[in-house]
């Protein structure tokens, strides 16, 4: 599966290639496209192959199989880009360097994959876009650029972020879950929820056999709280909610669905890789609380945030990581078959299990 | 023992879900840990960290717009410790340790109030500017609910363990922030704080100290509407027969009638 990660140099040649050159209208050719042929693209569709992978990268190693990098991390994005955040996939796209980078940082010896995707309203041609888990730049740049934003929400009190978190909860194979860890998952938005979870919604977002194929174990469609329960078995989950909202009662809600430890207000999405970063450095005990406000270096309105990012569950990862049966994977690591769980532990190992050099891909001159 | 940069003294405290060693960073810093017994402990360290980030947040926006305002500030940062880190430590089987230190005051001139309570009686004078900066902390507490339009503050519970106390220098430390418990009625917070500085303090019997006693015993038997009121009511009482000057901390030990007092500088 290779060894590659994102790298800024990566990403600048990517944006040359697929011709994303300017700060703005990232999506347009794909939103004209969308629009003229009625499909979303297929790298973006939630529809095609709806269930979503978040793999341990491993390559072949003396009839076993050696880990190029460390554990995988999931980190899920999904934006509003409904009415007045329309415009998000551009600042995704802006961000994307310093967002990797940040999560990089708080996640050292894991292999950050993102999957960075955008929901508007049921009452739109599109609902939803959701890419594969990804941690290489000219697949993120292609994929966030092949995003059909609809731009309207349809004004009806609130979108429909639930099927997003849908998707998480119950189409995302995840190696995190596997082993006993939570990956994390993030929506943004300035509005609230629609409280409903619904067949025909469902099947038409995720495709029409999506219930005999992925989701033939689902006999009945759980309600947005169970949803949510759900979620937060697999996830450490987080609602970002931009301090202008559209309705007065937007923060209750999502207070009331996701718990107050759950909701974090920000002032604007550029915010995103500082405050994703924290988020998970703090869950994952890698960033220190008391370090929080030179983290975030002159955000906006910072005292509040940093006493809503003190509410979070600090540390939650931590707790995980300590009750599994074995330490985290790392680079290095033999797996004995592709598809199993654990590497082969300390005392378990052979001659042959020892590692080798993780083979470098080739520079062209 | 060393952790990180910090050498570890002798224990000098435990509670519950941790213990307490004072210590040195490799710079000369004087620092206090707080060590959970067990993993899972940690739990209740790092919400004692995330409360005084809180508080230490808080204050700083406070500091800032008093200083904005007046030029100067209130200090409300002298009267809790400074949460300095909050990690897990993996020599230590993952238990958090909470470092923190204490503003403007070296950590080793503190000792528990519980423990100075203990053994001493203290004078009117010196068990005024204790439940002034009993009084004070907590006010912080009613600015923050201001702050946050909070319907009421969520004060912490007043147990004189949490406290660190430097007799000479007249400072007053809270440092633990660890309790689950909080409260959200000043008159029952207020009648706890007065009536153990009722009982600590010996007042005498010249008009000043008597009107002093009153004042305490009303504090204790119907409490205040917030602890800015009572802090104002007591301040008002002490301008009108003392003023504001230094008085030195005066105890003596329990059983004796000899006063003894602590001068700064001393």
């Amino acid at each position: 599966m290779g060894h590659q990660t994102f790298s800024v140099d990566d990403y600048r040649k990517a944006r040359q290639t697929y011709g994303v050159t300017g700060d703005t209208g990232v999506t347009r050719n794909a939103e004209i496209r969308a629009r003229d042929t009625g499909k979303l693209s297929d790298i973006v569709d939630p529809a095609i192959n709806p269930t979503r992978f978040s793999k341990i990268r491993l390559n072949p190693h003396k009839k076993k199989w050696v880990a190029t990098l460390g554990c995988p991390m999931d980190i899920e994005v999904s934006c509003d880009t409904t009415g007045s955040m329309g415009g998000e996939v551009d600042t995704e796209m802006a961000v994307l360097p310093e967002l990797y980078d940040a999560v990089s940082k708080v996640l050292p010896g894991y292999d950050p994959q993102l999957c960075l995707g955008i929901f508007g309203d049921c009452g739109d041609k599109f609902v939803m876009c959701r890419p594969q888990f990804e941690m290489e730049a000219p697949k993120i740049v292609n994929y966030l650029k092949e995003m059909a934003p609809q731009r309207c929400g349809c004004g009806n009190h609130g979108e429909d972020p639930q099927y997003a978190m849908f998707a998480r909860a119950y189409l995302t194979d995840a190696y995190t879950n596997r082993i006993g860890l939570k990956g994390y998952h993030f929506i943004i938005t300035d509005e609230p929820y629609h409280n409903h979870l619904k067949r025909d919604q469902i099947e038409r977002i995720f495709g029409e056999d999506v219930f005999k194929n992925d989701l033939k174990e689902m006999s009945e469609i759980p309600s947005v709280q169970k949803m949510t329960a759900e979620l937060k078995q697999k996830t450490h989950q987080f609602i970002l909610v931009l301090a202008k909202q559209y309705y007065t009662d937007t923060l209750d809600m999502w207070i009331n669905l996701c718990g107050r430890n759950s909701v974090i207000v920000i002032e604007h999405t550029r915010q995103l890789p500082k405050i994703i970063s924290a988020i998970i450095g703090l869950t994952e005990g890698t960033l220190d609380i008391a370090e929080l406000e030179e983290y975030l270096g002159d955000a906006p309105n910072k005292s509040y945030l940093i006493s809503q990012l003190s509410n979070i569950d600090i540390g939650a990862q931590a707790k995980l990581r300590h009750a599994l049966s074995h330490p985290v994977p790392k680079a290095g690591d033999i797996f004995r078959n592709k598809s199993d769980t654990w590497p082969i532990q300390p005392g378990e190992t052979s001659e042959e299990d020892e590692p080798e050099e993780t083979p470098g891909h080739i520079e062209y001159l | 023992m060393k952790v990180r940069n910090i050498e570890v003294g002798p224990l000098i405290g435990v509670a519950p879900s941790f213990r307490v060693y004072p210590g040195k960073t490799d710079d000369g810093k004087s620092v206090i840990l707080k060590v959970a017994k067990t993993f899972e402990d940690g739990d209740v360290l790092m919400k004692d960290a995330s409360r005084f980030t809180r508080l230490n947040t808080f204050e700083k926006e406070l500091a800032k717009f008093e200083m904005e305002q007046n030029g100067s500030n209130s200090h409300y940062d002298w009267l809790f410790a400074h949460l300095e880190s909050s990690f897990l430590e993996p020599t230590q089987n993952d238990r958090r340790i909470n470092v923190y230190t204490t503003p403007e005051i070296e950590i080793d001139k503190l000792i528990p109030l519980s423990k100075l309570r203990l053994d001493t009686e203290i004078d009117a004078r010196t068990s005024i500017w204790i439940l002034g900066r009993l009084f004070k902390f907590y006010s912080l507490f009613e600015l923050r609910a201001v702050s946050e339009e909070a319907v009421y503050p969520k004060y912490p519970f007043f147990w004189i363990d949490d406290f660190l106390i430097a007799p000479k220098e007249h400072r007053l430390v809270y440092y633990n922030y660890s309790d689950e418990y909080t409260s959200f009625y000043a008159n029952e917070e207020v009648k706890a704080v007065s009536h153990y500085i009722k009982e600590w303090a010996v007042c005498g019997n010249d008009p000043a100290e008597q009107e002093y006693s009153n004042l305490l015993d009303d504090f204790v038997k119907t409490g205040r509407e917030s602890f800015a009121k009572a802090h104002r009511e007591l301040y008002e009482l002490v301008e009108e027969h003392w003023g504001f000057k230094y008085h030195p901390f005066t105890h003596r030990d329990q059983g004796t009638i000899i006063w003894n007092t602590i001068e700064k500088g001393e």
